[in-house]
């Protein structure tokens, strides 16, 4: 029973962790009806960014304070993000779905390319952000940065769901969510609106990079996240904020629950394809996930 | 002076021209109306006022649109908005996942006078009394005349000088038709607001417009004030219905000519 519940809680805390990735998917979807698939690849860029403001400059004789070295990351980040939008998805708006993919898969080789070419693909040592070690909760032990990372998810969760719902910007943003003709028509600038969007889904993915990545090994395997939050933000539903966190833990359990039991009778393949079992569960049963905009049809 | 439209003409994707050289005039306080059957190209006027051909490849080719004597002719239809021009579109495009509230809201998206926004809120409330209660409803469950009342009261949150409905009766119910020309009426006469109105219901509209265009083919064939629309044969025979008892009903036989002569 408490290994079971030790399980649990290491679901639960990963699986937010995922929730925080596919918030970075659910905040640029929103805006502007595109899926990146390329996300995983932009995470990458934000922890080597990182890397290189704290590890590699202090390597190089230059150290820079933590809140110093987190800014610039951030800024970098923010010229990434609206990199992106101007100069691959911005010209595409209006191109039809299969176009956007296909731009997407190309992203997602380039920037590993481009990530290649600049760090070089050698492992390295991430920088250690968040405190190392494991909280005791009677029997249980929690993973100090996991937990951090969850409860960041949580907070970014309610954050949002205030921004989106109360905020000028943020319904301005959800405005063009809805429609695009309908937010013209109401004196919003749908390029800001996308724009902004891309900026605030990249730095979601960089603080998913943090948590992530904080004192463990960074390397260009790490991208993969990406792939695994994407059932998770297909599962909450793309246009809920609230559903990511909530389809994280779902699978987040699921896929601890498989590690534990169904790995060791399946060469360990079970817990690496279960979000993607999910994912066409979803797709084939409520493709709207379980928060998403089904269009509202009125009889 | 308010809005002028001078020799406009509007050309989709480069080639399909839907408006010709159009003159249209209105006046600070006035309700104008366009009218006209399908395709005569009364939307497309509104939206080369409102900005926003560019989402159907439109554009103005050639003429001038000003507002209170500023040229806005292709200007962005956010910057259009901001000058006070709000259009509410046709088809009751209500923000249907968000809630009633939160629609009010993004009407009011440009302003940052907290208070007076609140005081419109419950102006909204006076006009559109059922709203108060629809409040925490999402917007795409209303029925169409919940809808609609949002959509006006959506535009007024963002005061504007002129306000444009693209066919607000369409599909409600004829008690609901009287009801919304009643409160436009009441708002017209409370916010002293300009309208320019496209509407299918030409006797409820001509009954209480103060001057009206009539659009056939992309042009303004006929325009005049209420008193001269009302007591136009054509218009009274093919926008109103009557045909005059003693007279001869030319509706059938004459009515090729009648466009002919129009179109000249």
């Amino acid at each position: 029973m408490t290994g079971l519940i030790q399980i649990l809680i290491e679901g639960v805390l990963v699986g937010l962790v995922y929730g925080l990735v596919a918030i970075s998917f659910v905040v640029i979807y929103r805006a502007s009806r595109i899926i990146n698939l390329a996300q995983g690849e932009v995470l990458l860029f934000g922890a080597y960014v990182l890397w290189s403001v704290t590890e590699g400059a202090r390597a190089a004789g230059v150290g820079l304070p933590l809140p110093v070295a987190l800014g610039l990351t951030a800024l970098a980040c923010i010229a990434f993000g609206v990199m992106l939008e101007r100069g691959i998805f911005r010209p595409l708006i209006g191109q039809s779905g299969f176009t956007i993919f296909m731009a997407g898969v190309a992203l997602l080789i380039l920037l590993r390319g481009v990530t290649q070419l600049l760090w070089g693909a050698q492992s390295r040592t991430a920088p250690v952000i968040l405190p190392e070690g494991a909280l005791t909760l009677g029997p249980f032990l929690a993973n100090t940065r996991l937990l951090i990372g969850a409860l960041f998810t949580l907070a970014l969760t309610a954050a949002l769901h205030v921004f989106f719902t109360r905020s000028r910007l943020g319904l301005r943003l959800a405005a063009v969510a809805e429609d695009h003709v309908t937010a013209l028509s109401l004196g919003v600038s749908v390029r800001q609106a996308i724009a902004v969007a891309w900026v605030l889904g990249t730095l979601v993915a960089t603080a998913a990079a943090v948590v992530l990545l904080s004192g463990s090994i960074l390397s260009l395997e790490v991208a993969g996240i990406g792939f695994k939050a994407l059932p998770v933000a297909l599962l909450g539903g793309l246009e809920s904020i609230r559903g990511a966190p909530l389809a994280g833990v779902i699978i987040g359990v699921l896929e601890a629950l498989a590690t534990t039991y169904l790995d060791p009778i399946t060469n360990g393949a079970a817990s690496g394809v279960l979000p993607y079992v999910a994912m066409i569960a979803v797709l084939l049963i409520r493709p709207y996930g379980l928060f998403g905009w089904r269009r509202i049809e009125r009889l | 002076m308010l809005l002028s439209l001078s020799n406009v003409d509007v050309v989709y994707g480069g080639v399909i021209q839907v408006l010709r050289s159009a003159n249209i005039q209105v006046r600070e306080g006035q309700m104008v109306v366009l009218l006209g059957a399908n395709g005569a190209g009364k939307t497309t006027t509104l939206r080369a006022v409102s900005g926003l051909l560019h989402a159907d490849q439109g554009a103005v080719t050639a003429g001038r649109i000003a507002f209170d004597g500023q040229d806005i002719t292709g200007a962005d239809p956010a910057a259009i908005f901001r000058k006070g021009i709000v259009q509410v579109l046709e088809g009751r495009r209500v923000l249907e996942h968000l809630t009633v509230r939160q629609n009010l809201m993004v009407g009011a998206h440009l302003r940052r006078d907290g208070a007076e926004v609140r005081a419109d809120l419950e102006r909204v409330f006076g006009y559109f009394p059922r709203l108060r209660a629809l409040l925490g409803r999402t917007a795409g469950y209303l029925s169409g005349g919940e809808m609609q009342m949002l959509l006006i009261g959506r535009a007024l949150m963002a005061r504007p000088r002129l306000l444009i409905l693209d066919e607000p009766s369409m599909g409600l119910a004829p008690v609901l038709v009287e009801q919304l020309f009643d409160t436009i009426g009441r708002i017209r006469a409370e916010e002293r607001l300009t309208v320019l109105m496209v509407e299918q219901n030409a006797r409820a509209a001509i009954a209480r417009c103060d001057y009206g265009y009539v659009m056939e083919g992309g042009r303004i064939v006929l325009h005049g004030t209420r008193a001269e629309l009302m007591g136009n044969q054509d218009v009274q025979e093919f926008y109103l219905g009557l045909s005059g008892g003693d007279r001869p009903s030319y509706r059938e036989v004459k009515h090729y000519r009648r466009r002919k002569r129009w179109l000249g």
